[in-house]
């Protein structure tokens, strides 16, 4: 009897009280907080800098792997009210303690988080016409975190409206689009943006063109293209009517393209062309701007120059200059 | 030190016309300070002297209310004109003859008998109260307040003024105000200062926009016609005022950092146009 009895509290207790006790407490035993982590990758003495190669680039960088906990709880993932930790993206990490491979897996941002912006940029017709270049451009289209990328490390991926992000972005783009940033920063916006001043009162090159979805400006359903356009520049300048979005937010006429686009009009005869176009009347404007500087500082340039030289010529003569 | 206080001096600007400078001088450098980074945006000096001055918004806001001085400035001007004109009824004087700051024909042979003195083929030439060159820069400065404040207000109310016209106007606006502001900074930190104020026999500092004073030897040195023309008429007296040495010192130590931060500016500003070149 009591053989029998012990053996059948022994048998509830292995069936009910031991998982019972394990799934209690195995909250706290098996997931690591990020303090696990930071044992060893906030102490600079026991973590140390490794090479990485960017894969979109080809590019070796020294990083290292040391981690801010600050300013992770700073960035966007750290600001979330989900109290995202470290293995939430290093999922290959879950449930490691202690010395760990040296290689990760890439997080994935996509598939379990933003598959919403995710699966807008990667099937949109940019990303398309990137793949299409790669090999041209000697670089792979963007990855998340090579846009929403940090000040000082990967991890501290920014919030949406961080003014370093805004900036980060503006590089990027650059990046491919060197004649476009060029002609931005002629224009009010990049003048601004190119001092350093990213805030979103400034319009970024996504303000205007789309961030995950960017289309061609000649295409009507663009945030630029004629559906949109209004709308987008309503989200700065109030009132903005189809009028006001026929500002150029691109000014060429420091570019020699326009010149020889210009050319090329005006062997062909096609005035038509050229008078249409508002770049025409800024050439212009530039134009006469530069010829009337050009001339204003050759004839007083030499003027006050001679007058040096003549006063001085006149006062070792000893005279007023007047002849008398 | 002793001849100098019996240097007899005489009024040329009046008290109006100083402070109606000063204000200018005020407007103008606050103007250039905080507009200047944004032309040469990608320069480093420019980032520097944006951030010092206060960034974004500051800047821009320091420069509203100095174009907010500069229509003040007009403003006077135009009333101290329209009351000559309207309730003294000197129009004619003020338009025409030797105390108008107007072009006269007189000029042309001004101007024929200084390329003569400056190739070294004649005397210096006897100018009366205004010389063509301060003419042009008077007419310039006019000109340049209302191409700035027009294209300034296009570009600080883009919305309101499209309703007139496309967006593309606040383009051009931008180009006008751009250019125009690097021609007026760099006229007036160059020609300007090298005229009234750089020149041998009066570096670093002409006073006489700043006390009002002129002394009888530089006037009749330099304006020998005026001189004359007032000296024969007999009014010549009437223009005597004291010297006044704290207005003399004060203008030195306002008008001297002024100089040489208007002449840094534009030395950035060439050698950027020139980097840019290359």
């Amino acid at each position: 009897m009591h053989i029998k009895k012990w053996a059948g509290i022994c048998r509830n207790v292995m069936l009910w009280v031991l998982p019972l006790f394990f799934s209690l407490s195995g909250g706290q035993v098996l997931a690591q907080e990020m303090e696990d982590c930071m044992e060893c990758h906030g102490d600079s003495t026991k973590v140390s800098k490794v090479p990485r190669i960017e894969r979109e680039t080809g590019e070796v960088k020294v990083v290292s792997m040391l981690v801010d906990k600050d300013a992770f709880m700073h960035s966007a993932h750290g600001l979330s009210k989900e109290g995202f930790t470290c293995t939430d993206c290093h999922q290959d990490l879950s449930g490691v303690y202690g010395e760990h491979a040296a290689l990760l897996q890439p997080v994935d941002c996509v598939t379990f988080c933003h598959d919403d912006p995710g699966a807008s940029y990667l099937e949109g017709s940019h990303v398309g016409h990137m793949k299409e270049k790669e090999k041209e451009k000697k670089r792979a289209p963007p990855t998340c975190k090579e846009c929403h990328i940090g000040q000082n490390s990967m991890r501290e991926t920014p919030v949406k409206d961080d003014p370093f992000h805004r900036g980060q972005i503006n590089q990027m783009c650059s990046g491919c689009h060197e004649e476009y940033k060029l002609t931005y920063c002629t224009n009010l916006h990049g003048q601004l943006a190119s001092l350093g001043y990213c805030n979103t009162d400034i319009a970024n090159c996504s303000d205007c063109h789309g961030g995950h979805e960017i289309l061609k400006s000649e295409d009507p359903a663009s945030q630029v293209g004629k559906k949109h356009i209004v709308e987008t520049c309503n989200k700065c300048h109030k009132g903005a009517d189809q009028k006001f979005v026929k500002h150029i937010a691109h000014p060429k006429f420091k570019r020699p393209e326009l010149y020889k686009d210009l050319l090329k009009a005006l062997k062909d005869r096609d005035l038509k062309k050229i008078a249409s176009d508002p770049q025409s009347y800024l050439m212009l404007i530039f134009l006469m701007y530069m010829g009337i500087i050009g001339f204003t500082f050759t004839a007083f340039g030499t003027h006050s120059l001679l007058m040096w030289f003549r006063i001085l010529q006149d006062e070792r003569k000893g005279e007023d200059g007047h002849g008398h | 030190m002793a001849t100098k206080k019996e240097e007899k001096l005489y009024l040329r600007f009046t008290l109006f016309h100083r402070v109606s400078h000063l204000l200018l001088i005020i407007s103008f450098f606050g103007l250039v300070l905080t507009g200047m980074p944004l032309a040469f945006q990608g320069q480093d000096w420019a980032r520097w002297l944006y951030a010092l001055l206060g960034g974004y918004p500051t800047c821009g806001y320091i420069h509203r209310i100095c174009a907010g001085m500069t229509f003040l400035c007009a403003f006077l001007h135009f009333a101290y004109v329209s009351n000559i004109v309207l309730r003294k009824g000197e129009g004619a004087k003020i338009m025409w003859g030797v105390e108008s700051i107007m072009l006269q024909p007189r000029d042309v042979v001004d101007i024929l008998a200084d390329v003569k003195w400056l190739l070294g083929f004649g005397p210096r030439p006897a100018f009366d109260r205004w010389i063509y060159w301060e003419k042009f820069e008077y007419l310039s400065l006019m000109w340049g307040t209302i191409v700035m404040a027009v294209t300034g207000f296009m570009l600080w109310f883009p919305t309101t003024f499209s309703i007139a016209f496309p967006g593309w106007a606040m383009d051009i606006a931008l180009v006008a105000h751009r250019y125009e502001a690097i021609l007026a900074a760099a006229f007036v930190f160059t020609i300007h200062f090298i005229h009234t104020h750089l020149l041998p026999d009066r570096i670093p500092v002409d006073e006489a926009m700043f006390t009002g004073r002129v002394s009888g030897e530089e006037l009749q040195h330099e304006r020998p016609t005026q001189y004359k023309r007032l000296l024969e008429a007999g009014i010549l007296e009437t223009y005597r005022v004291p010297p006044n040495r704290t207005l003399s010192l004060l203008s030195k130590i306002v008008a001297v950092p002024l100089l040489l931060i208007g002449l840094m500016l534009t030395s950035l500003m060439v050698s950027s146009l020139i980097l840019d070149l290359i």
